[in-house]
């Protein structure tokens, strides 16, 4: 079963075509890595698959678990079973990690059908997972994202992910700004998100998360449409090679 | 007269003083205040260019007539005064040399040409409190202000005392209320004030004055009344003295809040933080008027205010004016006032976790509003806050 189909999409973000004509298919189970140089559409894929504001779909279809995408709201993907792990995730002081998270679940709940969490049960699955991801309990009491480093934030989302349970997780630029040790916390938080019911895609400049999380389909996105796919290999081959070798 | 929003009216300040509160065969016995003098003071600052550019977004007139009906006699309920290391007693029964203690401080630290009001106050006042504190009372001071009235409060905290006080405003009708501090040598102020009744008219000054190493700290949570003008004064007079104040208000439909913010800085190596946050939540007016006054003598000063403002009704009108004036070099000042809307970033941020628009917009207020509100009233004053907004 295909989780995301995206058939000849264009996109345009103020006046400026970003994404020429780009087809992708993820199934369920499925690890997908797109990889590019700067500027290629990357970014502009994830927060086009979101809904942000601003992205103007001028051609082609994305169909998520056989729903049209492209006419939902953001929260209303969100309910389908669509994650977006920010690049940059947002501080929002006043605001504890503890209300957001708990916002966001019982707002899944409810779109769902499903009863909410008692706060009991939600505050073990949340401590559990911090502790997984090697963040302090203490977060929780913090505003959202609010003086956490750069590390901090990104084990944040994947922690995000991990509670809310999505479909498909779209992982945008997860890996950059991490050392070496967040870089595995945040791997292993991936790969035990991994399963035969859903689905990673995972937007990456560097293919050294790749050593960590290794992806079934690796994609190479260059001006705006996915030039070349391939296995793990491929990856391999822009390491050594860069990325000048495909645009041509 | 819910809104009060046009153009300055042109009233013969003074003569409306006179006809009103102006007349000394009004006058009661208060050896606490010397009238005469402050009659004469309030004349001519009522008169000057810097009141009409004081309060050129309210009228002041609405508030000098309100105040020649309030009740004089009015006072606030205390509590936590009957404890080790606090004093209280009416003005009227303090013994003579306490009552001229009042009238120096009415007439050396009370004495500002920006709080014209104050003065009226002063006059229409028969009655007040002075509460003195020394030591550390286990219990806070809570003041709860009373129905109507002219209300003035003297606290003096003595050398190294520390106290928190509890201040609620329950008024109905017309307000006019001082609050003045004199905070010694090393004592620290702990303020928690809430002004949150909606149909009200109430006038504030809050006015404390820092000597050496003396610190305060202000957490205020106030709505928009029928009018609502709320002056803060605080004087760092001493090197070392700090302050931090943090303040959360919220204007509805038909409501008007202006507030008048004075930091000065006499002294070197003084401290002091203001951040304030408000929204517009309805078809209301709000005011807020900051400023940093950085006196010469006053080196290693360190001042930072921020007022931001959210509209989230089209029809708010939200005006903040930054003011400095800094007359030492090395000093550090920093100021920033905004006026804008719910960050779309921070919007799509917890749409993209689910939490539908309307939640999410809930969630972004209140959090707005929260991180310039802490201590016993904040759940009180989030309640209410919360159940503003739109």
């Amino acid at each position: 079963m295909n989780l995301l189909e995206i058939k000849d999409l264009h996109v345009n973000v103020a006046g400026e075509s970003i994404l020429r004509g780009l087809n992708l298919t993820v199934g369920a189970g499925e690890v997908h890595a797109i990889m590019g140089p700067n500027g290629s559409g990357k970014s502009t894929l994830a927060n086009v698959l979101a809904g942000r504001p601003g992205y103007e779909i001028e051609a082609g279809e994305i169909v998520f678990l056989e729903q049209t995408l492209t006419t939902l709201e953001p929260e209303q993907r969100a309910h389908l079973g669509l994650f977006l792990a920010f690049q940059y995730p947002v501080e929002i002081p006043g605001v504890s990690n503890m209300e957001f998270l708990k916002a966001a679940l019982d707002s899944l709940h409810a779109a769902r059908g499903l009863p909410q969490v008692s706060t009991v049960d939600f505050m073990k699955r949340v401590r559990s997972l911090a502790g997984t991801l090697d963040l302090s309990p203490e977060f929780l009491k913090r505003g959202v994202n609010e003086g956490f480093s750069g590390g901090e934030k990104k084990r944040n989302e994947i922690l995000q992910m991990l509670l809310l349970e999505p479909r498909l997780a779209v992982l945008d630029e997860t890996d950059s700004g991490l050392d070496i040790d967040a870089l595995q916390v945040v791997a292993r938080g991936v790969n035990s998100f991994r399963g035969a019911d859903n689905g990673v895609l995972m937007i990456t400049h560097y293919q050294r998360l790749l050593d960590h999380v290794v992806p079934d389909v690796v994609h190479v996105l260059s001006a705006g449409q996915i030039v070349r796919s391939g296995d793990k290999s491929l990856a391999l081959e822009l390491e050594a090679k860069g990325y000048g070798w495909l645009a041509a | 007269m819910a809104r009060g929003m046009r153009q300055q009216p042109t009233v013969d300040v003074p003569a409306a003083v006179d006809s009103q509160i102006g007349r000394p065969e009004h006058d009661i016995e208060r050896p606490w205040l010397d009238a005469a003098a402050l009659r004469d003071r309030a004349r001519a600052t009522l008169a000057s260019g810097l009141t009409r550019e004081l309060w050129k977004y309210t009228p002041i007139k609405g508030f000098i007539e309100a105040m020649s009906h309030a009740d004089g006699d009015a006072m606030p309920r205390l509590r936590g005064i009957d404890q080790p290391g606090v004093r209280a007693a009416p003005l009227a029964s303090l013994a003579p040399e306490q009552q001229l203690r009042v009238r120096e401080i009415v007439a050396a630290q009370l004495n500002h040409e920006r709080h014209p009001l104050a003065d009226l106050t002063l006059l229409c006042a028969a009655n007040g409190w002075l509460i003195e504190v020394s030591g550390q009372p286990r219990e806070a001071i809570e003041i709860h202000h009373p129905a109507a009235g002219a209300v003035p409060v003297f606290l003096l905290l003595t050398a190294n005392a520390e106290v928190t006080l509890i201040e609620r405003l329950q008024a109905e009708g017309f307000l006019a209320q001082i609050l003045h501090a004199e905070v010694g040598p090393g004592a620290r102020l702990h303020h928690h004030r809430a002004a949150l009744e909606k149909d009200v008219a109430h006038y504030s000054l809050l006015s404390v004055r820092l000597q050496r190493n003396a610190s305060f700290q202000l957490h205020q949570a106030m709505l928009g009344g029928k009018r609502r003008r709320a002056e803060v004064h605080v004087v760092l007079a001493g090197d070392g003295a700090e302050a931090d104040m943090t303040g959360a208000y919220l204007i509805e439909d038909g409501q008007h809040l202006d507030q008048s913010l004075l930091v000065e800085h006499r002294a070197g190596h003084s401290t002091s933080r203001q951040k304030f946050h408000g929204i517009g939540a309805g078809k209301g007016k709000s005011v807020f008027n900051g400023r940093i006054h950085i006196h010469p003598g006053a080196p290693k000063s360190d001042a930072a205010l921020s007022n931001r403002n959210l509209a989230l009704h089209a029809d708010a009108e939200m005006n903040t004016k930054p003011e400095l004036e800094i007359y030492t070099d090395d000093v550090r000042c920093a100021h920033g006032a905004t006026v804008g809307q719910l960050q779309a970033d921070s919007l799509f941020y917890l749409t993209a976790r689910g939490i539908p628009q309307a939640t999410a917009r809930q969630l972004l207020a209140h959090g707005f509003l929260r991180e310039c509100l802490s201590g016993p009233l904040v759940e009180a004053a989030t309640a209410r806050l919360l159940a503003a907004l739109p």
